[in-house]
């Protein structure tokens, strides 16, 4: 997934001018990396990356900076997530790479209000799972995307992609044992 | 790893398992797996990984509650926020055009109101505050149940962080609009619609008396509320009096950055921008009524432009029309009130009340025949809507013109006669910028943006020229013309312009040609075009834009020699006023003709001088030219070195010219980009890459509206297909190229597509068809003079001669070809010839005279004709092969293919072929293979091209021979025999047969030898008939027949 086409993506979402909004977001998904770059020097949070702090920044920007409304709120969910995603994968693989020279331990993923942590091998792991599942079935692998990345109910994930609840819960059930098992063979 | 099939089986079986109480999956498991037991085990195994209590991903990464508050705190204010501590915001309710629509708590009056936050764009503007005060203070005077109170007004300060919101308060109405209700109920019947109506006329009547006109009233803009009485009848409220937003989700909102006022519902005299009385309001009202009689508003078009223009020139439909039933009483309102002249409308809303109410009291004025509005003349004011938020913007403010936009003004009118478009737009943006609301800058943008295919734009643009004041007749034909050149009824666009020619002043009259010029060429007019070009030069022999333009069209015409003299005028011209980008345009257009004709060094050398004069000149002026003019170049410059086969170089070459092209958004010119990398990839034989890349082309073509990109595309894309020898699908696609072309009277890629087509035929062997095609052609091309096409046609027949064995025709051919390119200093074709020339004394067997012949070219190729050069080592090597000598045909083989770094496998078709031929001669089988294996894989995958299988069936045979499998030989040489027989190609049949007795006389089977020899004699005597003795010697030279004949006498 070293070119999630997130552009693709958001030009997709265009309703208007279609090149300054992919100009815009463009900018935005920089600016993000810049942030998180500069976290991950410790220049701000000591080497601890705050997932929410960047979403939340991630997001206030993408919504005020955009004039109007999105076309419906799971089209902004689905980027969002795929945005997060990308985001976060590059950074644990920074934090990999950065940890094998280093010999440092490596730093996990901690939210301030310590509502989970998640070590960057655990990400990319993650990550590298998704996509093989996707092969087998791209449904699944959005679907764990939305709830895993972007932190979205079952109904929430439904609306996004249009399609059932029941079809959700069947998927992510299956999706989520499969999961478990790759995840447990490392 | 499961297929995706596969996997959706085991994931709906397995679902439904995981769910299942463990008691009961057994059953369900034997019964759906139904006996397959590794699907069964898959399961099993989900399934007990799925009893797991936590996996990673359960707990998500990021809190979901995130996500919505961002969303929620994107609208603006946040649930909960105080303003300026007096309002509670309690949620969103909408967004407008202007800002947000919230339901908040007044914390001092503890009431609900409706906040509606302005953009801090318009905010931003005092102009816009003042006016807009202005209105809220005369509106909050207005007291009626029918329309909605306004409270209060202000910048008040958001809780935390300080920043001003500028918000309006005003009174919270729960209710659908009626926009919403007219969705979903249909049309609606005069006793339906009365009540509604009535309020409406109520709710309009206090506010006209107030003094307050509401300006953009709209189904969207008319609140129902149920009432709770026993009818459930509604209570109307009518909202936004003098404030005018647009609602974003109407369907006649412009595009998303400028919001137009609405102009489906606005009075005529409010879009000329006259005085606005209540009557602008009682006509919106007759367009409401309209709407809810018939479904459909008054007036139809494509687009807002459409539609206000529609409502200016043509009488409104009855609304009796679209639906016979409707109210004959009510009709005869409706269409009072859309009286285009305002005195004929009622006086008053009470006037319509008491009409609706009890019938018309007074028989209805006669209704005069619709005046045509001669809306040209209108001084205008308004509708300027577009660039800012509404009614608000548009006061009768008269543009005024800063000096710098008028001298930008100016030069930008200078670089669109100079066809540099995109400086024009950066000129006339800045003009823009300086005066935003000057006519003449708006229209001469729209001109641009229309130029550049930007056709949304150019309406945009456009409309807001309409609603400006200070028009002079002449600027209301140019916009006119505009208009009509963007819904593409050039007949009406050129009749403006001409008007516009007799009305604007002595000093402006030539401009004003140009523009007609301009239009006649952009409608396809060509030669109309030229015409009057000539005519103007007549008048002004120095008018540079007018030498250019005619030495483009006339080169684009085939007359290159006027053409040049015009360019040649037009390069004095600029010279003398210092116009570097008009040298540099003119460069481009010259070398853009020259590289047409000769893809050589000399092309290339011309094309490297012009980039730099480009980057030289331009580099300080304008960005947006440069990049043009480089894409342009770029695109040249990829062409040229495919023709000299370094392909990579072309590629990345094309790939930047896109680069550029899209950098400068130049209407089609990184579609040429595009365009030039298709081609790449077909020369190079990358043809699903190629089809990718046209397709692309071909999508953005169409989009751009960029008819001969559109052209271009099917041009490559059916010669790929001709060069796959698709010739059924080709010639549909040429044959639409060339249809095309013809319309953009593109004369030069017109005839070309056609040859490609007789190219396909001649291939196919379909000799007769392709013979036609050519006289055709031929005929067709003769009144144009088309520079190349005498040349290209030429080369076909020697092609096709060649390709028939017919050796005499193809050297006398090849003589006139060599006069010809040499001629039109076609270079690199020139030396092209010279080599082939070289090949066919060879293969008549006067080898010496090849040799010289070759040295004499080979002298002659320059330090960039890598791939000429390779093809005269291989023909040189070839000669050897027929002296006998081919250890150093070897030799030189594998040297060329060294030296120009290429395998076999990466060299063109032609060349492969001449590689595998050589490769044939003295060696192993190892060595065929390497240099042969392109042609079989391209025989295997084209069986229906007859030279391959002769090739690569010969070829085959020698390297079986190599490995004494003479079984697999004779298969091999018994398919190239069988087509040379075919195709009666008696030298390929003598070299065939000579081929199979080889393979015959390594086997035992006596009567396969005998019949090998008697087919090797026969095919000799014939050739000896065919040719004439003395010929015959001569041929016999050649080592390839005459060795292998040597062999045959032999083993007698």
């Amino acid at each position: 997934m070293d070119s999630i086409p997130v552009t693709r993506l958001l030009g997709e979402l265009g309703r208007g001018d279609e090149t300054s909004e992919k100009v815009l977001l463009d900018a935005i998904y920089r600016e993000l990396h810049r942030l998180a770059q500069r976290a991950m020097r410790g220049e701000r949070d000591n080497h601890t990356l705050q997932p929410s702090a960047l979403v939340n920044e991630a997001y206030m920007r993408m919504k005020s900076q955009l004039r109007h409304e999105w076309q419906n709120r799971g089209h902004f969910y689905a980027v969002a997530a795929r945005m997060m995603r990308q985001i976060l994968i590059d950074h644990a693989r920074t934090r990999n790479t950065q940890k094998r020279g280093t010999g440092q331990r490596m730093e996990a993923l901690r939210d301030t209000d310590g509502q989970f942590s998640c070590n960057p091998e655990e990400i990319l792991g993650i990550h590298e799972a998704l996509q093989r599942l996707a092969v087998m079935s791209e449904r699944q692998a959005q679907i764990v995307e939305l709830r895993f990345f972007a932190g979205l109910s079952v109904e929430e994930t439904a609306v996004a992609m249009e399609i059932s609840e029941k079809t959700v819960k069947r998927d992510w059930s299956v999706a989520r044992a499969w999961l478990a098992m790759e995840l447990g063979k490392a | 790893m499961e297929t995706p099939e596969r996997w959706e089986q085991i994931s709906e079986i397995a679902a439904t398992a995981i769910d299942l109480p463990a008691g009961e999956r057994e059953a369900y498991l034997a019964a759906s797996c139904a006996g397959d037991t590794e699907l069964r085990e898959q399961v099993m195994r989900l399934v007990s990984a799925g009893q797991a209590s936590f996996v990673r991903v359960d707990q998500p990464l990021v809190r979901g509650d995130l996500l919505r508050r961002a969303l929620s705190e994107g609208r603006g204010l946040v649930e909960g926020e105080v303003l300026g501590k007096r309002y509670r915001i309690v949620r969103h309710i909408g967004a407008g055009g202007m800002g947000d629509v919230y339901e908040a708590w007044d914390l001092s009056l503890e009431s609900r109101v409706a906040l509606k936050t302005v953009r801090p764009e318009f905010a931003r503007d005092e102009a816009i505050v003042e006016r807009f005060k202005r209105e809220v203070q005369l509106a909050r005077q207005v007291t009626h149940e029918n329309v909605c109170r306004v409270y209060d007004l202000g910048s008040m300060a958001r809780g935390e962080d300080g920043v001003e919101v500028f918000c309006l308060t005003m009174e919270l109405i729960e209710g659908q609009t009626l926009a919403e209700l007219m969705r979903s109920h249909g049309p609606w019947t005069y006793e339906e619609a009365l009540p509604v109506l009535e309020q409406v006329c109520l709710g309009l009547k206090a506010a006209h008396q107030a003094g307050v006109i509401h300006r953009d009233l709209k189904p969207a803009n008319i609140m129902l509320v149920r009432r709770e009485d026993a009818e459930k009848t509604w209570h109307v409220v009518v909202t936004d009096f003098g404030l005018a937003h647009s609602n974003q989700a109407d369907a006649s909102s412009w595009t998303q950055k400028m919001r137009p006022g609405t102009p489906a519902y606005m009075a005529p005299e409010q879009l000329e921008g006259k005085a606005v009385g209540p009557e602008a309001d009682l006509y919106a009202l007759g367009g409401v009524m309209y709407e809810m009689a018939t479904g459909r508003a008054p007036w139809q078009g494509d687009s807002p432009l459409e539609v206000a223009f529609a409502r200016l020139k043509e009488p409104v439909k009855a609304p009796s029309q679209w639906r016979p039933g409707v109210d004959g009483r009510w009709e005869r309102i409706m269409l009072r009130l859309l009286e285009k002249e305002p005195g004929d409308r009622y006086v008053s809303a009470e006037a319509v009340l008491r009409d609706l109410e009890s019938g018309p009291r007074r028989r209805m004025p006669l209704r005069k025949l619709w005046r045509r509005v001669d809306w040209r003349w209108a001084a205008v004011a308004g509708f300027v809507v577009l660039t800012a938020c509404g009614v608000l913007y548009w006061d009768r403010v008269r543009s005024k013109s800063s000096p710098e936009a008028l001298r930008w003004l100016r030069q930008g009118e200078e670089a669109i006669e100079n066809r540099s478009w995109l400086t024009a737009k950066d000129l006339l943006d800045r003009a823009q910028a300086a005066s935003p609301r000057n006519v003449k800058v708006l229209a001469r943008l729209a001109q641009t943006h229309l130029e550049l295919d930007q056709t949304q734009r150019a309406q945009q643009v456009l409309l807001s020229a309409l609603g400006e004041s200070g028009q002079e007749p002449a600027d209301a034909e140019f916009r006119e013309a505009l208009r009509a050149g963007l819904v593409k009824d050039w007949p009406a666009a050129t009749a403006a312009m001409e008007r516009r020619v007799k009305l604007v002043p002595q000093a402006e009259q030539s401009r004003a040609r140009f523009d007609l010029i301009w239009l006649l060429e952009k409608s396809g007019k060509v030669k109309d075009a030229r015409g009057q070009l000539e005519a103007l030069l007549k008048a002004e022999p120095g008018h540079a834009g007018a030498n250019l333009g005619l030495g483009i069209l006339l080169y684009r015409d085939g007359k290159v020699e006027a053409g040049e003299a015009a360019l040649r005028k037009a390069e004095e011209s600029y010279r003398l006023l210092g116009n570097a980008e008009g040298l540099a345009t003119v460069a481009v257009e010259r070398t853009e003709a020259v590289v047409g004709k000769d893809r050589g060094g000399a092309a290339f050398a011309l094309i490297e001088t012009t980039e730099k004069q480009v980057r030289d000149s331009l580099s300080a002026r304008s960005p947006a030219g440069l990049y043009s003019l480089d894409a342009r170049l770029k695109v040249l410059k990829a062409q040229t070195y495919s023709y000299q086969a370094k392909h990579e170089l072309a590629l990345a070459t094309a790939r930047s010219a896109f680069e550029s092209g899209s950098a400068s958004l130049i209407g089609g010119g990184y579609i040429k980009g595009l365009l030039a990398l298709a081609r790449g990839w077909i020369q190079t034989e990358h043809f699903p890459e190629a089809i990718e890349v046209l397709m692309m082309a071909r999508d953005h073509a169409a989009r751009q509206e960029c008819t001969s990109c559109l052209a271009m595309a099917n041009y490559y894309h059916g010669y790929l297909l001709s060069l796959q020898q698709n010739c059924a699908a080709a010639s549909e696609k040429l044959q639409l190229a060339a249809a095309q072309f013809d319309g953009l009277e593109d004369r030069g890629n017109q005839f070309r597509a056609r040859s490609a087509e007789a190219a396909c035929y001649r291939r196919a062997a379909d000799y007769d068809r392709a013979e036609k095609m050519m006289t055709e052609i031929e005929r067709d091309a003769a009144p144009f003079a088309v520079p190349d096409i005498k040349s290209t046609l030429m080369r076909e027949r020697y092609a096709m001669a060649a390709q028939r064995g017919d050796r005499v025709g193809s050297e006398a051919l090849l003589v006139q070809l060599e006069e010809e390119h040499r001629r039109i200093q076609a270079t690199t074709l020139w030396h092209q010839d010279l080599i082939d020339h070289s090949h066919q004394r060879l293969l008549s067997g006067r080898l010496t005279e090849a040799r010289e012949s070759l040295n004499r070219a080979a002298a002659q190729l320059g330090p960039d004709e890598a791939r000429l050069k390779q093809h005269a080592a291989m023909v040189d090597a070839l000669i050897d092969c027929d002296m006998g000598r081919a250890p150093a045909a070897q030799a030189k083989l594998d040297a060329a293919s060294k030296t120009y770094q290429l395998t076999a496998k990466q060299m063109m078709l032609d060349q492969s072929e001449m590689a595998c031929e050589i490769s044939i001669e003295g060696s192993g089988p190892d060595r065929i293979a390497k240099y042969c294996e392109p042609i079989w894989t391209k025989m295997d995958t084209h069986p229906e091209l007859g030279f391959l299988r002769i090739l690569g069936g010969y070829s085959r045979a020698h390297y079986y021979i190599g490995r004494r499998e003479p079984t697999e030989a004779l298969r091999w040489v018994d398919i190239a025999y069988g087509q040379a027989t075919k195709d009666q190609h008696k030298q390929n049949e003598l070299y065939a047969a000579l081929v199979g007795f080889e393979a015959a006389a390594m086997g035992t089977d006596a009567q396969s030898k005998t019949l090998w020899r008697q087919r090797a004699v026969s095919a000799r005597q014939q050739l000896e008939e065919k040719l004439g003795q003395e010929a015959f010697q001569v041929f016999w030279r050649r080592a390839t027949y005459s060795g292998r004949w040597a062999n045959l006498e032999r083993t007698k």
